[in-house]
């Protein structure tokens, strides 16, 4: 199960808010039941894809998140994936990584590019 | 003392040695947190004075064809003041977190075009209590037990058990919306316009997509001469006509029920800056003193994104941590310099460095709380060096 | 979850012994519940090696109950974002003190049953709060409008 979960990529509805326990983390909250679909897990990590921008946030599986969809905290992570048009709420790619979540440096590195 | 950790301004927070009571999590960290990664001055990333980093500044201000200052939203009305008297003599935009916050809804209440009222009022007179795109659990925590669904009040006085009723609008189940439980609703909305139209349908007597629960909260409303709506981020945008909302409430008001209109935005003193700038301009934000009008085009992000100024003055803010990655690119070009107590993303990149006092906690002065109440700060000290200090030095050089 | 009896009991050694002063292994875990026993009464338990494996799994579910106070209310401080809803609803808190909590202020009485300190919620005196004592009833008050889920009662 996992096996194939591991390949899978998908798109889902993000949702930007405000969370004042995990404000500044590289965190996605993602709903039990979209978890439940791709057998996500708390800690795996998540590639996220809009356009050609990418980051990778640990997932958190919580009730918080809109249902079948995910939620990023209002940080720089949450920013960096949206555009002027889609200011707080975005449909992304998301997909299973084994690399690290994304550090704040790195997004500070893509901005002085 | 009064905490500034958000626009709540909760007057009854109690400092005994290292114990802070009363305030919330948000409120603990922002007064007992004070002392924690503070600013320096700085020029390019070089520790300087603070004399020579404000030098710096009115350099890079003089010499700007086109700068901005924005942000203050956190700052005093003293501060506040100073710094519309620098974008005036500057002849430079001015604006604020509202323009991408709930800045309408504070410009339709200052004008008196919607009804709006006191948070002490809705203690003790509301009876429906609307959270609509707002959570105040993460950015007003004391919102619902100190003012608006928990507290009793004089005509309320069994409190949210039977005197109130809560109705919850968001797009997702958040904390505040899993409260609404005995004499409440939750709508979950896709679109917030679906729900506008199905209230203004209702109040002439048809039914829109949200037909059963629009009635049963309309009846509600009319049980009472008080109702009340607070508007969070989430309704601004998930509204595309914030016209039609306000005909909305407009409608409310003369067919159904009375419903006030209160923004349920978080910084400390943003409701201050629209006041003291409409006092002096007639406009809330977004302002140029060079063509004397404010504009959609004179937003903070819309000047970054055509590329309309070369120099940014950020006040106690972190634009960075909010700006779409594409415009953030643009403000990393042009000249930067931060007032901030503390460090922040803005502040790693800036060009100079100003480090101030937290307002309300290191320094006095006034604030407006969101429901435009007055109140004059409490702070535990006075340092000598803040932004209002900063701002009178800068207008003396430039 | 909160801790049953049942729970407890299943760790138990379950001979009804009597040592422990109760007739039955699960009277006893009621009243350790209750706090009306000591784990330390159940004398074969801490004796006998047999049940060192069950002694160190009740230990360990017991560990919370150490925390709790009285009536069995917790509040975990790591969700506990201090909103002050439980203060602000507690029927006792209403009643003894009308013009402070009771209209969403800090506390204008000595000796509140919960209070917000340094962001969290402390408890301070549990023996007013309605679940405790003689005439205790269930009151789930401050628990069910607490929007962090951080309150909990544990008891049977
Ligand atoms: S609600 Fe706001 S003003 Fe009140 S204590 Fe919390 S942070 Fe401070
Ligand atoms: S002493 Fe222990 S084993 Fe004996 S009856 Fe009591 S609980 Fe059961
Ligand atoms: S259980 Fe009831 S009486 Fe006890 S603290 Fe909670 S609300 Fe108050
Ligand atoms: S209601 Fe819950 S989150 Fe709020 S202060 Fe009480 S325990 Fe903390």
């Amino acid at each position: 199960m996992l096996r194939i979960s591991k390949f899978m990529k998908f798109e889902a509805e993000v949702v930007v808010a405000r969370d004042v326990i995990f404000e500044n983390d590289s965190l996605i909250l993602v709903h039990p039941n979209l978890a439940k679909i791709y057998g996500l897990r708390d800690g795996n990590v998540l590639e996220i894809s809009r356009g050609d921008k990418i980051i990778n946030l640990r997932v958190k599986i919580s009730e918080k998140a809109p249902e079948n969809g995910c939620l990023i905290p209002n940080n720089i992570f949450a920013s960096y994936l949206c555009d002027t048009q889609n200011f707080k709420r975005f449909k992304a790619f998301l997909e299973l990584s084994d690399s690290k979540a994304t550090e704040l440096e790195e997004i500070i590195r893509r901005l002085r590019e | 003392m009064i905490c500034t950790g958000c626009s709540c301004l909760c007057n009854d927070v109690v400092v005994n040695g290292t114990r802070i009571m009363n305030a919330c999590i948000k409120g603990y960290r922002h007064i007992a947190g004070a002392k924690e990664n503070r600013s320096e001055a700085k020029i390019e990333n070089r520790t300087v004075s603070i004399d020579e980093a404000i030098e710096k500044a009115i350099e890079i201000l003089k010499n700007s064809r086109n700068p901005i200052i924005f942000g203050l939203d956190t700052t005093t009305l003293e501060a506040q003041s100073l710094a519309i008297r620098l974008a005036e003599k500057l002849e430079c935009y001015i604006d604020d977190n509202s323009s991408f916050c709930l800045g309408e809804i504070v410009e339709a209440i200052i004008k008196k075009d919607v009804p709006s009222t006191t948070l002490d009022d809705v203690r003790n007179k509301a009876y429906v209590v609307i959270y609509w795109g707002a959570n105040p659990y993460t950015s007003l925590p004391r919102h619902m037990s100190k003012f608006t669904y928990y507290p009793r009040g004089e005509k309320r006085p069994r409190g949210y058990e039977e005197d109130r009723y809560l109705v919850v609008v968001d797009v997702r189940k958040s904390e505040t919306a899993m409260l609404a439980k005995k004499n409440a609703k939750f709508l979950k909305v896709e679109k917030d316009d679906e729900l506008v139209d199905s209230f203004l349908l209702a109040v002439d007597g048809k039914a829109g997509k949200f037909g059963s629960e629009v009635g049963v909260i309309l009846k509600e409303m009319k049980k009472s001469d008080f109702n009340v709506l607070f508007a969070g981020l989430g309704l601004k945008y998930g509204i595309s006509n914030m016209d039609r909302f306000f005909e909305m409430i407009k409608k409310i008001n003369e067919k159904v029920a009375p419903l006030y209109l209160l923004p349920a935005g978080f910084h400390a003193n943003m409701r201050g800056f629209n006041e003291t700038l409409f006092e002096k301009t007639g406009f809330v934000n977004k302002y140029s003193f060079r063509e004397k009008r404010s504009e959609k085009e004179f937003e903070f992000m819309e000047l970054l994104k055509k590329e309309c100024v070369d120099a940014a003055l950020i006040v106690g803010t972190d634009p960075l941590k909010s700006l779409p990655f594409e415009i953030a690119k643009k403000f990393m070009k042009i000249k930067k310099i931060v007032i901030d107590p503390k460090t922040s993303l803005t502040s790693k990149v800036a060009d100079v460095v100003i480090p101030s006092a937290i307002s309300g906690v290191e320094c006095g002065g006034k604030m407006v709380r969101s429901d435009g109440v007055r109140f004059k700060l409490e702070p535990l000290e006075e340092k000598e060096i803040n932004d209002v200090l900063i701002f009178k030095k800068i207008l003396e050089g430039v | 979850m909160p801790l049953t009896p049942m729970d407890i009991y299943k760790l138990l050694p379950k001979t009804n012994c009597k040592k422990c002063g109760e007739q039955t292994c699960m009277s006893f875990a009621f009243k350790l519940l209750n706090r009306e026993k000591k784990i330390e009464d159940c004398k074969p338990l801490f004796e006998e090696k047999r049940y060192e494996k069950q002694k160190e799994k009740i230990l360990e579910i017991l560990k919370p109950l150490e925390k709790a106070t009285e009536t069995g209310l917790v509040v975990n401080d790591e969700l506990c974002v201090g909103c002050g809803n439980c203060v602000v609803v507690c029927p006792i808190h209403v009643e003894k003190d009308p013009y402070g909590m009771a209209i969403g202020n800090g506390p204008n009485i000595d000796n509140p049953i919960l209070r917000v300190e340094n962001g969290k919620v402390k408890v301070c005196n549990l023996s007013i709060c309605r679940r405790y004592g003689k005439n205790r009833i269930l009151c789930v008050v401050c628990r069910e409008n607490c929007p962090s889920n951080a309150i909990s009662f544990l008891e049977g």
